[in-house]
This record gives C-alpha cells, structure tokens and sequence, in this order.
C-alpha cells in the first residue's frame, strides 16, 4: 500500500491530485495535539484544512499482517469523502471540532517521561535507526508514566482505537465505511445496524473512514449512547448505538508493537498464545480454564525477567495471580496491569511436561 | 509576508527544519515521487493554503 501511494500509482493519482500531499517518516518533532491517532500503525494518513483542522484519519489495522485492513478502493472512498468535507469547509467546522487538535501535556513525543532525554527533535544522520522515535513508542511511554507512578493503566490506554468489530460491526475494508456484516446479539445487532448500511456520522462527527469510526470509539465511554447516521438503501436514517460495561475488552490489542513493553510490565518478558482446544483436551484442560502456551520468553535485560524467574518456552500457564478462568493474553495483561504494581511478586502455575509447578513471577 | 510565517514555522519546529533530502537519503526512502514534499509539514501546510486544497499526511514508519 505505502508502495502504490509513495509512487503515485495510476489507481489514485487523479484524487491525490486534489490534495497536497507530505509524507512524514519520523515521529520526532511531531505536534502531539495536531497529530492524534493510533500509533502502532506503521502507515497512517490524516486529512487537514490548511488551518489544522482534522477532516479525518485512514488506516486500520488488526492483527500482525499490516495490510489486510488497507486497500486502494477504501483510500479513495477516505480521500472522495475527505475532499468533499473541504469542499462544505468552513460551513461543516463545528461537526469537526471532536477531530481536531487538542493541546497535550507533553507537545512532542521527545518530551514524554521515558523518551526524555534519549531523543531529540531531529534524527541523527548518521545514525537514523537509533535516533528515531518510533510513533508506538509514544503509547509505550504514555503508560509507563501511569505504572512508574504505580497506578492502574485503565482499559481506555490499554484497548486503544478498538476495531468496530468489538461492537459486532464488521466494516468492509474496500469502502469507506460499509457495514458488511453485523454479528448477532452483538451492540451493533441491538442498535439495529444491518449488512450493507453505510455509516455517515457517528456521535456527530463525518466519518471518512474505518479508522473515523476508531476514533470516536477511542473516545467513547462505557455506557455512552452514540448517535449513529447512515445511508440504508440510499435514504439516510439513523440509530442510537449504547456500548455496554467493557465493550473495548472484545478487541484483543495482543497484535500491538507497544504490546511488547505491557509484557515486560505484566509477564516478565513472556509471549503468550491461547492453547487450541486439541491440545487443552490433550494436556487433560477443560475448556473454560486458563492455559496460555510460553511462545517466547524474553532473554535480555527487563525482558528476561520471566525466564530468570524459571519459565520456559512450552510451558502452559494455568493459574496467574489467583486468574484460572479461560482468558487471552490480553486480559491477562490487563488484570497484572489493574491490580499490582511495580515490585509486586505474583505465584503462577505452570504446566510443564505433565506436571504443575508453582513459580513466583516479580513484576515491573 | 509568506516567507516570515514559512521561516518561523520551521524554527518553531525544528525536527520539520532538518534537511528533508539527507533525511530521505539515510532512511534509504527514496522510492517516493517527486510530488511529495518530504518530512516539511510547515511546507505542507503552507502549499495547501497557497493553492487553496486540502492537505494529506501519510506517516510512515521507515525505520
């Protein structure tokens, strides 16, 4: 994708036409209140005025292949879209203040507690892989304020920029933002989205985009009733969509490059897989228990926490800080991350050739 | 009147004054069309409301 866009490919040459276009490789320097959006993606785009307001945000992604949620057709329709809300600017600006720059309290990434003073607001020429800010690098130090200080990193940093399927929309990533399916007893189902709506605003903000519908999601709290306006069979209507308690905890945020340090925090360095419901049955497992395989346990500095605590690569955990009930790596990250602090050791139980074996893991 | 907004935009934001070229060289970036401006979003920003469009930002980790 970056490829096509970069070259200018024939497929979208005639919209990037209607743009001017920047592209920015690096994160050091960057304005933190112009630039809002989920930093782990290694390809964004953002759409502007002149005079910085945001029209929206592309990119989506969702898994550890990068690009399965990017295609040309849905750039188009993100850019069509993004041009048509200059084309109604100025008259559109108060239904696009939510997007917009907002100040924050450290105004580039160098300034953050944790990458101050190792970087700079330039690279280094001579040295540019190691002088870069890495844009996850600013979700990373945004937490680690939070758990230095030992207080609890909330759902709302951990489960960042939700997809909408963890409110059951399932949004075509060829189209600007088309429902393609909507899973059943799902928030989504419940409002009564169907397959083929197109979403048009969400909590009144234009929505350019399957990562517009991120955004306000990012934002949105447990509870909160968002006002939803699509096209259904070329008439507009709308809906109010309520997000239920712990509606973020459907996403699993384990594809995440700043996921690595939330392991350093909560697992000591390990990696950790849900264990397939063949091997369970093998390893004599119930289906409802914990059992999350050691795919990687961390062999350097604070990442070898784990493996000098004992654990290896093939043991399965089955209890963790009192948890035995069936969950992902995700929550259990969450749950170290809510409910202990820095210096605190936890007993887990591992299973290792057929035999359990209690190891106390210190946390950081 | 251009160029004082221009040069204090880059001084306001020095990691966007670094010589975009160098950087696009060191990066070994330099598979981009000529059409894109390089790491200057003031230029950016600039040309947008000179030429009266909207402004696009891909932002691409290369590292």
């Amino acid at each position: 994708m970056d490829e096509q866009v970069a070259r200018r490919d024939p497929q979208l040459a005639d919209l990037l036409d209607r743009f001017v276009c920047a592209r920015v490789v690096q994160a050091n320097g960057l304005d933190l209140a112009l630039f809002r959006y989920d930093f782990d993606l290694t390809w964004a785009v953002l759409f502007f005025n002149a005079d910085r307001t945001v029209y929206g945000r592309y990119g989506t992604r969702g898994g550890k292949d990068g690009g399965e949620l990017l295609s040309v057709s849905g750039l188009r329709a993100s850019m069509q879209a993004a041009h048509a809300l200059h084309k109604d600017y100025p008259g559109n600006k108060s239904a696009l203040a939510a997007k917009s720059p907002k100040e924050q309290a450290h105004t580039t990434p160098e300034q953050l507690p944790g990458l101050k003073p190792r970087f700079k607001a330039t690279v280094d020429l001579a040295a540019p892989r190691k002088t870069c800010v890495h844009c996850h690098m600013v979700h990373e130090a945004q937490r680690k304020r939070l758990r230095d200080a030992g207080r609890p990193i909330p759902d709302e940093m951990l489960w960042v920029y939700p997809l909408p399927s963890a409110i059951g929309l399932d949004l075509d990533p060829e189209a600007r933002a088309a429902v393609r399916r909507v899973v059943a007893h799902s928030p989504a189902a419940k409002a009564g989205f169907r397959a083929k709506d197109e979403l048009l605003r969400l909590n009144g903000q234009p929505i350019v985009s399957v990562a517009d519908v991120q955004w306000v999601l990012h934002h949105a709290r447990d509870g909160e009733v968002l006002k939803a306006h699509f096209l259904r069979d070329g008439k507009e209507t709308h809906l109010d969509l309520t997000l239920p308690a712990c509606w973020r905890r459907k996403d699993d945020f384990s594809w995440r490059t700043s996921t690595w340090d939330l392991r350093r925090m909560a697992l000591g360095g390990l990696l950790l897989d849900e264990l397939p419901d063949k091997e369970r049955a093998r390893r004599g497992l119930s289906a409802d228990c914990l059992a999350l395989l050691v795919r990687h346990a961390g062999e350097f500095g604070a990442h070898a926490v784990a493996k000098n605590a004992g654990f290896r690569k093939g043991d399965v955990l089955v209890a963790f800080a009192g948890q035995t009930s069936r969950q992902r790596e995700c929550d259990l990250i969450a749950h170290a991350l809510q409910k202990t602090k820095p210096g605190d050791k936890v007993e887990v139980t591992v299973l290792r050739n057929g035999k359990r074996q209690t190891l106390r893991l210190p946390l950081q | 009147m251009r160029r004082t907004l221009l040069a204090f935009l880059l001084l306001a934001n020095p990691a966007f004054a670094q010589d975009a070229t160098k950087l696009q060289q060191a990066l070994k970036d330099t598979d981009v069309h000529p059409a894109w401006i390089y790491n200057d979003l003031a230029r950016g920003f600039a040309e947008a409301k000179k030429a009266g469009k909207p402004l696009l930002v891909v932002l691409r980790c290369v590292t």
